[in-house]
Protein backbone atom coordinates (compact mmCIF):
# COMPACT_ATOMS: atom_id res chain seq x y z
CA UNK A 1 0.00 0.00 0.00
CA UNK A 2 1.31 3.47 -0.82
CA UNK A 3 2.65 4.94 2.43
CA UNK A 4 0.83 8.31 2.37
CA UNK A 5 -2.47 6.42 1.93
CA UNK A 6 -1.69 4.44 5.07
CA UNK A 7 -1.40 7.65 7.04
CA UNK A 8 -4.59 8.99 5.50
CA UNK A 9 -6.41 5.76 6.29
CA UNK A 10 -5.21 5.95 9.87
CA UNK A 11 -6.60 9.46 10.23
CA UNK A 12 -9.84 8.50 8.53
CA UNK A 13 -10.17 5.54 10.88
CA UNK A 14 -9.85 7.76 13.93
CA UNK A 15 -12.31 10.31 12.56
CA UNK A 16 -14.82 7.59 11.64
CA UNK A 17 -14.62 6.13 15.13
CA UNK A 18 -15.25 9.54 16.66
CA UNK A 19 -18.23 10.23 14.38
CA UNK A 20 -19.79 6.87 15.12
CA UNK A 21 -19.34 7.28 18.86
CA UNK A 22 -20.82 10.78 18.72
CA UNK A 23 -23.86 9.51 16.80
CA UNK A 24 -24.35 6.64 19.23
CA UNK A 25 -24.03 8.90 22.24
CA UNK A 26 -26.50 11.43 20.88
CA UNK A 27 -29.07 8.82 19.86
CA UNK A 28 -28.89 7.05 23.20
CA UNK A 29 -28.94 10.39 24.99
CA UNK A 30 -32.11 11.41 23.22
CA UNK A 31 -33.91 8.24 24.24
CA UNK A 32 -32.70 8.12 27.84
CA UNK A 33 -34.62 9.13 30.96
CA UNK A 34 -31.84 11.18 32.55
CA UNK A 35 -32.57 14.77 33.52
CA UNK A 36 -31.90 17.27 30.75
CA UNK A 37 -28.95 18.87 32.53
CA UNK A 38 -27.26 15.50 32.95
CA UNK A 39 -27.71 14.87 29.22
CA UNK A 40 -26.25 18.30 28.48
CA UNK A 41 -23.22 17.72 30.70
CA UNK A 42 -22.67 14.32 29.05
CA UNK A 43 -22.64 15.93 25.61
CA UNK A 44 -20.28 18.72 26.68
CA UNK A 45 -17.91 16.38 28.54
CA UNK A 46 -17.77 13.96 25.64
CA UNK A 47 -17.08 16.75 23.17
CA UNK A 48 -14.25 18.05 25.34
CA UNK A 49 -12.76 14.60 25.58
CA UNK A 50 -12.90 14.19 21.80
CA UNK A 51 -10.83 17.37 21.53
CA UNK A 52 -8.43 16.19 24.22
CA UNK A 53 -8.15 12.78 22.55
CA UNK A 54 -7.29 14.43 19.22
CA UNK A 55 -4.58 16.49 20.91
CA UNK A 56 -3.20 13.34 22.51
CA UNK A 57 -3.18 11.48 19.21
CA UNK A 58 -1.27 14.26 17.45
CA UNK A 59 1.25 14.12 20.27
CA UNK A 60 1.97 10.50 19.38
CA UNK A 61 2.83 11.25 15.76
CA UNK A 62 6.51 11.46 14.89
CA UNK A 63 7.81 9.11 17.56
CA UNK A 64 9.30 5.80 16.41
CA UNK A 65 6.92 2.92 15.91
CA UNK A 66 7.47 -0.72 16.83
CA UNK A 67 5.68 -1.90 13.69
CA UNK A 68 7.53 -4.27 11.40
CA UNK A 69 9.95 -2.68 8.99
CA UNK A 70 8.81 -2.65 5.35
CA UNK A 71 10.30 -5.41 3.25
CA UNK A 72 12.43 -3.06 1.22
CA UNK A 73 13.49 0.39 2.32
CA UNK A 74 15.97 3.19 1.81
CA UNK A 75 18.10 3.67 4.90
CA UNK A 76 18.26 7.37 5.81
CA UNK A 77 19.89 7.27 9.24
CA UNK A 78 19.87 5.43 12.54
CA UNK A 79 20.58 6.06 16.19
CA UNK A 80 21.69 3.26 18.47
CA UNK A 81 20.90 3.17 22.18
CA UNK A 82 23.23 0.57 23.67
CA UNK A 83 21.91 -1.88 26.26
CA UNK A 84 22.78 -1.20 29.86
CA UNK A 85 22.75 -4.15 32.22
CA UNK A 86 23.23 -1.99 35.27
CA UNK A 87 19.99 -0.14 34.64
CA UNK A 88 18.35 -3.20 33.02
CA UNK A 89 17.89 -1.41 29.69
CA UNK A 90 17.67 -3.73 26.68
CA UNK A 91 18.87 -1.21 24.15
CA UNK A 92 17.16 -0.06 20.97
CA UNK A 93 17.98 0.84 17.42
CA UNK A 94 16.03 3.79 16.02
CA UNK A 95 15.91 3.71 12.25
CA UNK A 96 14.69 6.41 9.86
CA UNK A 97 13.73 4.91 6.55
CA UNK A 98 11.65 5.38 3.43
CA UNK A 99 9.78 2.37 2.09
CA UNK A 100 10.74 1.39 -1.45
CA UNK A 101 8.64 -0.20 -4.13
CA UNK A 102 9.46 -3.09 -6.42
CA UNK A 103 11.67 -0.90 -8.60
CA UNK A 104 13.37 0.78 -5.64
CA UNK A 105 11.23 3.87 -6.07
CA UNK A 106 10.47 5.73 -2.82
CA UNK A 107 6.93 5.19 -1.61
CA UNK A 108 6.33 8.36 0.36
CA UNK A 109 7.41 10.01 3.57
CA UNK A 110 10.19 8.87 5.88
CA UNK A 111 9.01 6.89 8.89
CA UNK A 112 10.77 6.31 12.20
CA UNK A 113 11.04 2.77 13.56
CA UNK A 114 12.28 1.30 16.78
CA UNK A 115 13.74 -2.19 16.61
CA UNK A 116 15.34 -4.24 19.38
CA UNK A 117 19.10 -3.83 19.72
CA UNK A 118 21.38 -6.54 18.39
CA UNK A 119 25.12 -6.25 18.06
CA UNK A 120 24.99 -7.41 14.44
CA UNK A 121 22.47 -4.74 13.45
CA UNK A 122 24.36 -1.98 15.24
CA UNK A 123 27.58 -3.01 13.43
CA UNK A 124 25.75 -2.93 10.09
CA UNK A 125 24.48 0.52 10.88
CA UNK A 126 27.93 1.83 11.75
CA UNK A 127 29.21 0.53 8.39
CA UNK A 128 26.18 1.91 6.54
CA UNK A 129 26.63 5.36 8.05
CA UNK A 130 30.29 5.35 7.11
CA UNK A 131 29.30 4.59 3.52
CA UNK A 132 26.66 7.32 3.55
CA UNK A 133 29.29 9.81 4.70
CA UNK A 134 31.11 8.94 1.48
CA UNK A 135 27.99 9.90 -0.45
CA UNK A 136 26.72 6.37 -1.14
CA UNK A 137 23.04 5.45 -0.81
CA UNK A 138 22.08 2.52 1.35
CA UNK A 139 18.94 0.40 1.15
CA UNK A 140 17.83 -2.52 3.22
CA UNK A 141 15.70 -5.62 3.42
CA UNK A 142 13.71 -6.79 6.37
CA UNK A 143 12.76 -10.41 6.03
CA UNK A 144 10.67 -12.67 8.17
CA UNK A 145 12.51 -15.91 8.67
CA UNK A 146 11.54 -19.10 10.39
CA UNK A 147 14.11 -20.32 12.80
CA UNK A 148 13.97 -23.83 14.13
CA UNK A 149 13.70 -23.19 17.84
CA UNK A 150 14.66 -26.81 18.54
CA UNK A 151 18.10 -25.85 17.30
CA UNK A 152 19.68 -23.44 19.76
CA UNK A 153 22.61 -22.94 17.39
CA UNK A 154 20.29 -21.94 14.53
CA UNK A 155 18.57 -19.40 16.76
CA UNK A 156 21.85 -17.94 17.94
CA UNK A 157 23.06 -17.83 14.35
CA UNK A 158 19.94 -15.97 13.24
CA UNK A 159 20.32 -13.52 16.10
CA UNK A 160 23.93 -12.99 15.14
CA UNK A 161 22.73 -11.98 11.66
CA UNK A 162 20.55 -9.35 13.27
CA UNK A 163 17.30 -11.27 13.49
CA UNK A 164 14.96 -10.04 16.14
CA UNK A 165 12.34 -12.23 17.71
CA UNK A 166 8.90 -11.20 16.57
CA UNK A 167 6.47 -13.82 17.75
CA UNK A 168 6.47 -16.23 20.59
CA UNK A 169 7.14 -19.88 19.96
CA UNK A 170 4.48 -21.54 17.84
CA UNK A 171 4.21 -25.07 19.16
CA UNK A 172 2.57 -26.48 16.03
CA UNK A 173 5.77 -26.33 14.05
CA UNK A 174 8.37 -25.52 16.70
CA UNK A 175 9.67 -22.45 14.91
CA UNK A 176 10.07 -18.83 15.81
CA UNK A 177 9.57 -15.98 13.40
CA UNK A 178 12.19 -13.31 13.39
CA UNK A 179 12.89 -10.20 11.36
CA UNK A 180 16.29 -10.10 9.75
CA UNK A 181 17.59 -6.76 8.54
CA UNK A 182 20.19 -6.60 5.77
CA UNK A 183 21.61 -3.32 4.52
CA UNK A 184 23.29 -2.86 1.15
CA UNK A 185 24.68 -0.09 -1.02
CA UNK A 186 22.45 0.87 -3.95
CA UNK A 187 24.21 3.10 -6.49
CA UNK A 188 22.05 5.94 -7.74
CA UNK A 189 19.30 5.46 -5.16
CA UNK A 190 19.63 8.96 -3.73
CA UNK A 191 19.54 10.48 -7.20
CA UNK A 192 15.94 9.46 -7.61
CA UNK A 193 13.30 12.08 -6.68
CA UNK A 194 11.36 11.37 -3.53
CA UNK A 195 8.02 12.55 -2.21
CA UNK A 196 4.65 11.83 -3.73
CA UNK A 197 5.90 11.85 -7.33
CA UNK A 198 8.25 8.86 -7.49
CA UNK A 199 10.07 7.94 -10.68
CA UNK A 200 9.36 4.29 -11.34
CA UNK A 201 12.23 2.20 -12.59
CA UNK A 202 10.72 -1.24 -12.90
CA UNK A 203 13.72 -2.86 -14.49
CA UNK A 204 16.17 -1.94 -11.79
CA UNK A 205 17.00 -4.21 -8.96
CA UNK A 206 19.33 -3.81 -6.06
CA UNK A 207 22.98 -3.59 -6.92
CA UNK A 208 26.11 -2.85 -4.99
CA UNK A 209 27.43 -4.66 -1.99
CA UNK A 210 25.66 -6.07 1.02
CA UNK A 211 26.94 -4.72 4.32
CA UNK A 212 27.43 -7.83 6.38
CA UNK A 213 27.33 -7.87 10.14
CA UNK A 214 30.34 -9.49 11.74
CA UNK A 215 30.16 -13.27 11.41
CA UNK A 216 26.96 -13.13 9.33
CA UNK A 217 25.81 -15.66 6.79
CA UNK A 218 23.22 -15.27 4.08
CA UNK A 219 19.71 -16.22 5.13
CA UNK A 220 18.78 -19.84 4.62
CA UNK A 221 16.21 -21.28 2.24
CA UNK A 222 13.41 -20.46 4.66
CA UNK A 223 13.71 -16.69 4.12
CA UNK A 224 10.69 -14.93 2.65
CA UNK A 225 10.08 -11.26 1.87
CA UNK A 226 7.56 -9.36 3.95
CA UNK A 227 4.44 -8.49 1.89
CA UNK B 1 8.31 17.47 29.39
CA UNK B 2 10.59 14.48 28.83
CA UNK B 3 9.93 11.75 26.29
CA UNK B 4 8.36 9.26 28.66
CA UNK B 5 6.00 11.94 29.98
CA UNK B 6 5.06 13.02 26.46
CA UNK B 7 4.30 9.51 25.25
CA UNK B 8 2.56 8.58 28.48
CA UNK B 9 0.50 11.75 28.31
CA UNK B 10 -0.52 10.94 24.79
CA UNK B 11 -1.47 7.37 25.58
CA UNK B 12 -3.20 8.27 28.83
CA UNK B 13 -5.13 10.96 27.02
CA UNK B 14 -6.43 8.51 24.44
CA UNK B 15 -7.30 5.92 27.10
CA UNK B 16 -9.04 8.54 29.25
CA UNK B 17 -11.12 9.66 26.29
CA UNK B 18 -12.16 6.09 25.57
CA UNK B 19 -13.08 5.47 29.21
CA UNK B 20 -15.16 8.64 29.42
CA UNK B 21 -17.01 7.86 26.20
CA UNK B 22 -17.59 4.26 27.26
CA UNK B 23 -18.95 5.32 30.64
CA UNK B 24 -21.19 7.95 29.07
CA UNK B 25 -22.52 5.48 26.51
CA UNK B 26 -23.16 2.74 29.03
CA UNK B 27 -24.88 5.00 31.53
CA UNK B 28 -27.07 6.53 28.87
CA UNK B 29 -27.73 3.12 27.44
CA UNK B 30 -28.93 1.82 30.80
CA UNK B 31 -31.34 4.73 31.19
CA UNK B 32 -32.67 4.71 27.66
CA UNK B 33 -35.94 3.27 26.32
CA UNK B 34 -34.39 1.42 23.38
CA UNK B 35 -35.15 -2.28 23.00
CA UNK B 36 -32.61 -4.55 24.71
CA UNK B 37 -31.17 -5.90 21.49
CA UNK B 38 -30.53 -2.37 20.24
CA UNK B 39 -28.71 -1.57 23.45
CA UNK B 40 -26.64 -4.77 23.19
CA UNK B 41 -25.84 -4.00 19.55
CA UNK B 42 -24.73 -0.50 20.54
CA UNK B 43 -22.35 -1.89 23.14
CA UNK B 44 -20.86 -4.40 20.69
CA UNK B 45 -20.45 -1.88 17.88
CA UNK B 46 -18.88 0.66 20.22
CA UNK B 47 -16.41 -1.90 21.52
CA UNK B 48 -15.43 -2.87 17.98
CA UNK B 49 -14.87 0.75 17.08
CA UNK B 50 -12.69 1.27 20.13
CA UNK B 51 -10.51 -1.55 18.82
CA UNK B 52 -10.53 -0.14 15.29
CA UNK B 53 -9.72 3.32 16.60
CA UNK B 54 -6.76 1.97 18.58
CA UNK B 55 -5.44 0.21 15.46
CA UNK B 56 -5.87 3.42 13.48
CA UNK B 57 -4.00 5.43 16.09
CA UNK B 58 -1.19 2.86 16.15
CA UNK B 59 -0.77 3.18 12.40
CA UNK B 60 -0.18 6.93 12.79
CA UNK B 61 2.92 6.46 14.95
CA UNK B 62 6.27 6.93 13.23
CA UNK B 63 5.13 9.24 10.44
CA UNK B 64 6.43 12.82 10.40
CA UNK B 65 4.83 15.22 12.82
CA UNK B 66 3.90 18.79 11.93
CA UNK B 67 4.29 19.93 15.52
CA UNK B 68 6.69 22.73 16.34
CA UNK B 69 10.34 21.66 16.59
CA UNK B 70 11.71 21.51 20.14
CA UNK B 71 13.53 24.73 21.09
CA UNK B 72 16.88 22.98 21.40
CA UNK B 73 17.71 19.73 19.62
CA UNK B 74 20.37 17.53 18.06
CA UNK B 75 19.96 17.07 14.32
CA UNK B 76 20.50 13.42 13.35
CA UNK B 77 19.66 13.72 9.68
CA UNK B 78 17.39 15.45 7.22
CA UNK B 79 15.73 14.62 3.95
CA UNK B 80 14.90 17.36 1.51
CA UNK B 81 12.28 16.84 -1.16
CA UNK B 82 12.43 19.55 -3.78
CA UNK B 83 9.25 21.24 -5.03
CA UNK B 84 7.92 20.02 -8.32
CA UNK B 85 5.92 22.57 -10.28
CA UNK B 86 4.84 19.90 -12.78
CA UNK B 87 2.94 17.97 -10.11
CA UNK B 88 2.28 21.07 -7.95
CA UNK B 89 4.13 19.47 -5.08
CA UNK B 90 5.29 22.28 -2.78
CA UNK B 91 8.32 20.41 -1.49
CA UNK B 92 8.99 19.27 2.03
CA UNK B 93 11.80 19.09 4.54
CA UNK B 94 11.95 16.16 6.91
CA UNK B 95 14.12 16.36 9.98
CA UNK B 96 14.99 13.65 12.46
CA UNK B 97 15.90 15.36 15.69
CA UNK B 98 16.38 14.54 19.34
CA UNK B 99 15.47 17.10 21.93
CA UNK B 100 18.26 18.34 24.20
CA UNK B 101 17.65 19.14 27.82
CA UNK B 102 18.96 22.16 29.73
CA UNK B 103 22.36 20.46 30.13
CA UNK B 104 22.65 19.75 26.36
CA UNK B 105 22.07 16.03 26.91
CA UNK B 106 19.95 14.23 24.28
CA UNK B 107 16.69 13.09 25.81
CA UNK B 108 16.73 9.58 24.39
CA UNK B 109 14.46 9.18 21.39
CA UNK B 110 14.61 10.99 18.05
CA UNK B 111 11.39 12.33 16.57
CA UNK B 112 10.41 12.69 12.93
CA UNK B 113 9.27 16.16 11.78
CA UNK B 114 8.00 17.63 8.57
CA UNK B 115 8.48 21.31 7.77
CA UNK B 116 7.54 23.35 4.75
CA UNK B 117 10.24 23.63 2.13
CA UNK B 118 12.26 26.83 1.99
CA UNK B 119 15.51 27.41 0.17
CA UNK B 120 17.20 29.03 3.13
CA UNK B 121 16.36 26.12 5.42
CA UNK B 122 17.50 23.72 2.73
CA UNK B 123 20.84 25.53 2.43
CA UNK B 124 21.31 25.49 6.20
CA UNK B 125 20.50 21.79 6.37
CA UNK B 126 22.87 20.94 3.55
CA UNK B 127 25.71 22.58 5.47
CA UNK B 128 24.63 20.83 8.66
CA UNK B 129 24.58 17.46 6.90
CA UNK B 130 28.08 18.09 5.54
CA UNK B 131 29.22 18.53 9.14
CA UNK B 132 27.49 15.31 10.16
CA UNK B 133 29.20 13.50 7.28
CA UNK B 134 32.51 14.79 8.63
CA UNK B 135 31.69 13.06 11.91
CA UNK B 136 30.63 16.15 13.87
CA UNK B 137 27.47 16.42 15.92
CA UNK B 138 25.11 19.22 15.03
CA UNK B 139 22.65 20.95 17.30
CA UNK B 140 19.82 23.25 16.33
CA UNK B 141 17.55 25.83 17.83
CA UNK B 142 14.02 26.69 16.84
CA UNK B 143 12.47 29.79 18.29
CA UNK B 144 9.29 31.66 17.60
CA UNK B 145 9.44 35.23 16.34
CA UNK B 146 7.91 36.75 19.50
CA UNK B 147 10.63 35.16 21.70
CA UNK B 148 13.44 37.01 19.99
CA UNK B 149 15.34 40.09 21.15
CA UNK B 150 15.19 43.30 19.05
CA UNK B 151 18.47 42.50 17.32
CA UNK B 152 17.36 38.97 16.58
CA UNK B 153 13.98 40.26 15.36
CA UNK B 154 15.69 42.58 12.91
CA UNK B 155 17.80 39.69 11.63
CA UNK B 156 14.71 37.51 11.43
CA UNK B 157 12.93 40.14 9.36
CA UNK B 158 15.86 40.16 6.94
CA UNK B 159 15.74 36.37 6.83
CA UNK B 160 12.00 36.55 6.25
CA UNK B 161 12.44 38.92 3.31
CA UNK B 162 15.02 36.57 1.88
CA UNK B 163 12.66 33.62 2.32
CA UNK B 164 9.87 35.54 0.62
CA UNK B 165 12.07 35.61 -2.45
CA UNK B 166 12.78 31.90 -2.04
CA UNK B 167 9.13 30.97 -1.73
CA UNK B 168 8.24 28.02 -3.87
CA UNK B 169 4.77 26.72 -4.81
CA UNK B 170 2.43 25.96 -1.96
CA UNK B 171 0.92 28.12 0.72
CA UNK B 172 -0.81 26.98 3.85
CA UNK B 173 -0.44 26.27 7.49
CA UNK B 174 2.98 24.69 7.23
CA UNK B 175 4.50 27.68 5.44
CA UNK B 176 2.96 29.90 8.09
CA UNK B 177 4.63 27.84 10.83
CA UNK B 178 7.97 27.90 9.00
CA UNK B 179 7.91 31.66 8.70
CA UNK B 180 7.18 32.16 12.39
CA UNK B 181 9.78 29.61 13.43
CA UNK B 182 13.40 30.55 13.08
CA UNK B 183 15.60 27.46 12.77
CA UNK B 184 19.36 27.62 12.96
CA UNK B 185 22.14 25.07 13.35
CA UNK B 186 25.44 25.08 15.17
CA UNK B 187 28.06 22.70 16.45
CA UNK B 188 26.86 20.54 19.30
CA UNK B 189 27.56 22.36 22.56
CA UNK B 190 29.38 20.65 25.40
CA UNK B 191 27.36 18.88 28.04
CA UNK B 192 26.88 21.04 31.12
CA UNK B 193 28.25 19.10 34.04
CA UNK B 194 26.47 19.46 37.37
CA UNK B 195 28.28 21.17 40.22
CA UNK B 196 30.11 18.82 42.54
CA UNK B 197 28.29 18.38 45.79
CA UNK B 198 30.33 19.39 48.84
CA UNK B 199 31.23 16.56 51.18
Amino acid sequence: MDEPSQLTLGLLGVVTAYILLAVLLLSVNVASRWLWWIKGVAIVATTLFFVQSYASVTGLIGWPTKDQLPGRFEFLWASVAEPNKFYNIDGSVFMWIVALGAGDEPLGEPRAFRVPYTLALSEQIVSAQALMRQGKAVAGYARLIDVAASSADALLDAQARGAQRVNALRPENFTERAVEVLLEVVPGLNDRPGGPAPMANPGAGPAGGVIPPAGARRPGPGAAPIR
Amino acid sequence: MNLVSQLSFGLLGVVAAYVVVAVALLSLNVGSRWLWWIKAGTIVVTTLFFVQSYAAVSSLVGWPSRDRLPPHFQLHWAKIVEPDEFTSFPGAIYMWVEQLDANNVPMGTPRNYRLAYSKSLKDQLTKAQDKIKDGKEVAGTAEMAEDRSDEDSRQAEENQERREGDRQVGEGANNFVTELLDVSFQDMPDIVQPEKAPF
